[in-house]
């Protein structure tokens, strides 16, 4: 009896330690979406929405990116830090500074924790028919907590992780093959609080 | 010492199953409880129904990183019984307007967009893998890799507070529909 006690006790404890290895590890590589192609703070992956998607990437898609279109379609480009490799913080200014991608349709927009910021100007982003140009076809966005003149995009009052989707529907085939290369939108550190 | 190797080895080996299946079961719960919870926020709890959401502000967007430009119509489909049927009409805009559909796993299994339809009335029916249907008009057949899943139609937004543009576009939302198909052979 004592000896049949003592190998479920085992066979328990076997368990617990099991399900605590699998939920740590399973949590230490879905805790950041993986992305293979980066173009210098953007990253993004051609597999997102695809039946090619291996096991790790469904559950990230899931996690970051529900309901992606695969890339054939749309590209998700995610960035966290600014151009100089630091984390983006709601407490400084940015400038992102671009031209439109060559696309049919883009858009720029922040999240806090993968969800919208609240804002008094019900503004979560800025696309390419929303976004105030100069007149030789660049924009600048301004990444502030406070109001700024132009093409403010707010970066809220919460902490968070704050992150910034470049969306890009049916692009060019010149644009998809130079995924690494081809011109994105710089992210400028300008000021801290 | 012999003993203590063996339990290692049982609990690693056991660790890497829990850990696969986990992984692997991840995207159709978190699929699962996103249906139910769209549903619920349009207080709906059926399948094969088109919900026609209005554009989304903070504190709506139930799903991680929603499009704040777009316009969503949903709808959860199961086509475990019956085949599912989607009448639409493509839009007049110069904005990007897409129908797609999605596996319970994630995979985007079919899209379309308002430049590559081939027509401006799209008739769509999702029947299961192994699903009996006789096509009995134009409608374009999509075999879909799991019983259940979600069709998401997307309307790019000009600008999300313009009213007036807002009030067109839920009615071109409007002429999206589905419904369950009795076909007896299934």
């Amino acid at each position: 009896m004592k000896t049949l006690l003592q190998t479920l006790l085992k066979i328990l404890v076997s368990v617990i330690i099991a399900l605590l290895l699998a939920f740590a590890s399973a949590y230490l590589i879905l805790r950041k979406p993986d992305a293979s192609i980066r173009n210098g703070v953007w990253t993004t992956d051609l597999t997102t929405g695809s039946e090619n998607a291996g096991l790790y990437q469904r559950a990230r898609i899931s996690l970051y990116a529900l309901w992606a279109l695969n890339s054939s379609e749309t590209l998700y480009f995610l960035a966290r830090t600014d151009s100089d490799g630091n984390r983006l913080n709601r407490q400084c200014v940015y400038s992102i500074e671009g031209r439109d991608p060559q696309t049919r349709w883009w858009s720029v927009a922040a999240y806090n924790d993968y969800h919208f910021i609240p804002n008094t100007k019900n503004r979560f982003s800025y696309s390419k028919t929303s976004v105030e140009r100069e007149p030789d076809g660049n924009w600048e966005i301004r990444l502030a907590s406070q109001k700024q003149e132009k093409n403010w995009l707010p970066s809220g009052d919460k902490d968070g992780e704050l992150i910034l989707a470049l969306r890009v529907y049916n692009p060019a085939p010149e644009f998809v093959q130079n995924l690494g290369s081809v011109s994105l939108p710089k992210i400028v550190k300008e000021s801290c609080q | 010492m012999k003993k203590l190797a063996v339990w290692s080895a049982v609990t690693i080996s056991l660790a890497a199953l829990f850990h696969l299946v986990g992984v692997w079961y991840l995207p159709r719960f978190i699929t699962r409880a996103a249906i139910n919870r769209v549903n619920q926020a349009a207080k709906r709890e059926h399948y094969n129904q088109m919900i026609y959401s209005p554009i989304h502000s903070a504190g709506e967007d139930i799903i991680v990183l929603d499009n704040p430009d777009s316009m969503f119509s949903f709808a959860a489909y199961d086509v475990s019984e019956k085949p599912a049927r989607i009448k639409c009409v493509v839009p007049n805009t110069d904005n990007y307007w897409s129908i797609s559909f999605y596996a319970l796993n994630t995979d985007n299994f079919y899209v379309v967009n308002d430049r590559t339809a081939k027509a401006k009335a799209l008739d769509l029916v999702i029947v299961k893998t192994n699903g009996k249907y006789q096509k009995i008009g134009d409608e374009e057949i999509v075999v879909a890799p799991s019983d259940k899943g979600v069709v998401l139609v997307r309307m790019m937004v000009n600008d999300r507070n313009n009213k007036e543009e807002l009030a067109r576009l839920t009615e071109l939302q409007k002429q999206t529909v589905m419904q369950e198909v009795d076909h007896a052979a299934y």
